[in-house]
């Protein structure tokens, strides 16, 4: 054989050796490892007999045991693919394997049956050892007093027995049991025989304990059935304050009976007795009594610390002597409430009692369907009524109004915890008890909040069309007056237009026109005299070409005129020197005006600008001035305006009279005296010239024509 | 009928009343007496100087012609007036022709026809110049 050969053989064997070293092969180091828990998985491999299904929806799994009498859990997802029953032997590999829960599983990876065999018989068990751990996975029997029996609500493919068993209840889970065998198993004495586990992954009612797994109907032995009358049953005695300790040789439901006092939340009953002790019943079923009813009830005995009760009950009408209740209290919330210093203070001596409060309603139900409590409000308290059990009541009531309500007085107590020494009063309710209990003191005023807020809403709509209305009435203002603004403009700028046309009109009639007439006369003279005396005719005709030539001058100053935007200067000194810059030469112009009306009519400026012209040239082409100076004020509708130069001067009798062509001062004094004013010339020759200058201001109606 | 025509003219524009006695005194029989430059100065001379004609220029400053002719007419009733207008709008003629003056003549072609609307006037007849209805047509 080849060397290598011989070391690969002898490897494989030492690993088999290693492997079958950890292989475990019996089921009490099963149970061992499985309770210690393992780091890595561990293998196993061994014949067992299956002793108990307690497969959930969510798992497989079961108990095994072996010959040596060890028990212990596996699971698997193959179980459900293997025809197996109870009291097989099987073959099962598979590997203890840490579940990331932490806890270690035997998880079973092949099923092989063997034979089938019966089971062996249990040994027999205390609660005692049960609770002990003795029994853990040991297949036992116990004997008791079933005292409940009952399908978990959380997970309904479960039902549990409750077994009173020495002192202990032990809880036996099942998915085999109908209602109908909970139901009467309950106060029979039996016998109960499975695997004891303490197998903990059974969802949220698992309990933290050693159950006993039922998994066949035979495991149950009825030792002396249930009483056949429920009813049959001892009255509940007692006080609150014993703390009640089932009796395995008793049935552990009690009886009351008496006349039912109040009924709320629909499965709440309270019961007052023949002796005039209360109770209070916690139905089953949502079929309550009528108030007044006399029954008789049966449940499991509870105690609040107030009064002993009976939960999960269920009732039969009897008959009984009609027990008078007592009158309604009349009292405050206050004092219901609270003590004489403001604490809070729970009345519980008046609990079960029937009082009667005011206040004004400030929640009702929402419909006839909820839980049917009207929340009363007086003063500062809030007081819960229930009306479930009238709820013709709520038809008549609304919100704001002032009622009566005679009911019985509950205390609303927490669940119990383990930690508390007892359950706390959280409040009170008043439980109505017939329609009479409410007396409606005073209807709400009729102006609600749902009307104030329509009033409310109808006002703001009102604003916000207001409000949307001057809005547009402002848009329709602004586009008004834009349009009426450019009308107005349109039509100033016509009429400024038409003032413009007027005063050219005005202008050139009273000089070009008057003018020409002259010549024309002049000529016309001339042509008469032509054949008579023509040295007059010569004469007159240079009259007439002097005043062509003045007509000529005038035309080019009204052309300028036009040109000049002197007029439109609202400033009349800015004016006369814009009007005057032209002519000066090197001559030094001022110019003062003090105005009290700024605002001059434009056909006497203008008729001042060619008055101030006409000096101006005068003085510095004729007088050859260097200095002028113009200063003018108002006094009244007068216009003063002086002119003074240090011209040569002349003598104003002996001015150049028209005939030589010298029309200046004379057209001067013409123009002063369309405006009636005066004209004043001092001047000497060497002595420069002054003259004043006054012009009635027309008013604004008037224009000079 | 000798005696030479006594007038008085009134004008405003230097120019113009010029021209007028100018024009005026080429007719041997005419002889102007008074020059006024506005209707104040009219009704002062006419009192003193009793011309046979007054020639008032319509747009005579003071008291424009209208005016003086209206308070001429009062003064003395006898005196013949001729009135020159400016451009013998429909409002201007109007107002003319309410005082009744002997002649009304177009200042514009006064060189043609005062001449003889002042014969005409002399002569007792009244007169118009015949461009005034031209003109009328041709203003509003």
């Amino acid at each position: 054989m080849h060397p290598h050969k011989l070391l690969l053989f002898a490897i494989l064997l030492i690993s088999s050796f290693v492997r079958a070293e950890n292989l475990v092969t019996n089921v009490a180091e099963m149970a061992r490892l499985s309770d210690l828990g393992v780091s890595a998985d561990v293998p196993f491999d061994v014949e067992a007999q299956l002793m108990s299904d307690c497969s959930s929806p969510h798992a497989y799994a079961f108990y095994i045991r072996d010959r040596a009498g060890s028990s212990a859990l596996c699971v698997s997802w193959i179980l459900q693919y293997v025809p197996v029953e109870l009291g097989d032997w099987l073959h099962l590999k598979g590997s203890l394997i840490r579940h990331p829960d932490d806890l270690t599983y035997a998880v079973v990876s092949s099923i092989s049956v063997l034979r089938h065999d019966e089971k062996p018989q249990p040994r027999e068990a205390t609660a005692e050892e049960i609770y002990c751990g003795k029994c853990s996975a040991a297949y036992v029997r116990v004997k008791g007093t079933v005292v409940d029996a009952f399908r978990d609500e959380a997970n309904p493919a479960f039902s549990f027995i409750a077994l009173a068993c020495g002192g202990e209840t032990i809880y036996c889970p099942s998915t085999i049991l109908s209602d109908r065998q909970l139901d009467s198993l309950i106060d029979a004495k039996v016998t109960i025989q499975g695997i004891c586990s303490s197998y903990r992954n059974r969802g949220p009612r698992a309990k933290l304990g050693y159950e006993i797994n039922i998994d066949d109907p035979k495991d149950i032995v009825i030792l002396e059935p249930a009483p056949k009358d429920p009813f049959n049953v001892p009255f509940l005695s007692g006080n609150v304050h014993n703390v009640f300790q089932p009796d395995r040789d008793k049935p552990i439901r009690r009886k009351v009976r008496g006349q039912v006092e109040a009924v709320w939340q629909k499965n709440k009953v309270l019961v007052r007795s023949e002796n005039g002790e209360l109770s209070t019943l916690e139905l089953t079923k949502p079929i309550p009594p009528a108030y007044g009813m006399t029954i008789e009830a049966v449940g499991f005995p509870e105690t609040d610390f107030y009064s002993l009760n009976l939960s999960h009950a269920f009732w039969k009408r009897t008959t009984g002597p009609e027990l008078a209740a007592p009158d309604p209290l009349a009292i405050t919330p206050e004092r219901l409430l609270t003590d004489e210093e403001g604490r809070q203070h729970y009345k519980v001596e008046l609990q079960g009692r029937p009082i009667r409060v005011t206040g004004l309603i400030c929640s009702l139900p929402s419909s006839e369907e909820g839980d049917g409590i009207i929340h009363i409000r007086n003063g500062a308290f809030l007081i819960p009524v229930d009306a479930s059990s009238v709820p013709a009541v709520l038809k008549d009531l609304e919100i704001g109004a002032r009622i009566e309500a005679t009911g019985v007085c509950i205390l609303n107590t927490e669940n119990w915890r383990p930690q508390a020494p007892f359950p706390h009063v959280k409040g009170v309710t008043l439980v109505l008890r017939t329609p009479r209990d409410i007396r409606v003191l005073a209807r709400p005023s009729w102006w609600g909040t749902g009307r104030l807020l329509i009033v409310i809403g109808s006002l703001l709509a009102g604003l916000l069309a207001i409000l949307f209305w001057c809005l547009s009435l402002r848009h329709l203002a602004h586009l008004r007056s834009r349009q009426l603004l450019s009308a107005q403009m349109a039509e100033s700028t016509s009429r400024l237009r038409t003032e413009e046309r007027t005063r050219l009109a005005v202008e050139l009639h009273n000089t070009m026109s008057q003018d020409m007439t002259g010549v024309a006369l002049e000529i016309a003279t001339a042509d008469r005299l032509l054949t008579t005396d023509a040295e007059s005719a010569r004469r007159h005709l240079e009259a007439a070409a002097t005043t062509l030539k003045l007509c000529r001058e005038e035309l080019r100053h009204c052309l300028w005129d036009l040109q000049n935007s002197a007029l439109e200067e609202k400033d009349i000194t800015l004016a006369v020197r814009q009007t005057l810059a032209p002519h000066l030469g090197h001559a030094r112009l001022s110019v003062r005006f003090t105005l009290a009306d700024p605002a001059l009519n434009d056909n006497i400026k203008h008729t001042l600008l060619r008055i101030l012209r006409e000096l101006v040239i005068n003085a510095v082409c004729h007088g050859e001035a260097t200095e002028i100076s113009i200063v003018g004020s108002d006094k009244g509708d007068l216009l003063l305006v002086s002119v003074k130069d240090n011209g040569l001067g002349f003598e104003p009798l002996l001015a150049p009279s028209l005939t030589k062509g010298h029309y200046g001062l004379q057209g001067i004094r013409e123009r002063v005296k369309r405006y009636n004013g005066t004209l004043e010339v001092d001047s000497s020759p060497g002595h420069g010239t002054k003259v004043d200058i006054a012009l009635h201001k027309p008013s604004h109606q008037e224009h000079a024509s | 009928m000798n005696r030479r025509v006594r007038l008085l003219v009134a004008a405003s524009n230097t120019l113009i009343r010029r021209g007028l006695v100018s024009l005026l005194e080429t007719e041997k029989n005419f002889r102007v007496i008074g020059q006024a430059e506005d209707g104040e100065e009219v009704l002062s001379l006419c009192p003193a100087l009793f011309p046979d004609l007054a020639i008032l220029d319509a747009g005579l400053f003071v008291k424009d012609g209208f005016q003086t002719a209206a308070e001429l007419k009062a003064l003395s009733p006898e005196l013949s007036i001729i009135l020159l207008l400016d451009f013998g709008t429909r409002a201007e003629l109007a107002r003319a022709e309410a005082l009744d003056p002997a002649a009304i003549v177009l200042k514009g072609t006064a060189e043609n026809d005062l001449l003889k609307a002042v014969q005409e006037v002399v002569q007792g007849r009244r007169y118009q110049s015949p461009d005034l209805r031209g003109a009328l047509s041709k203003s509003k």
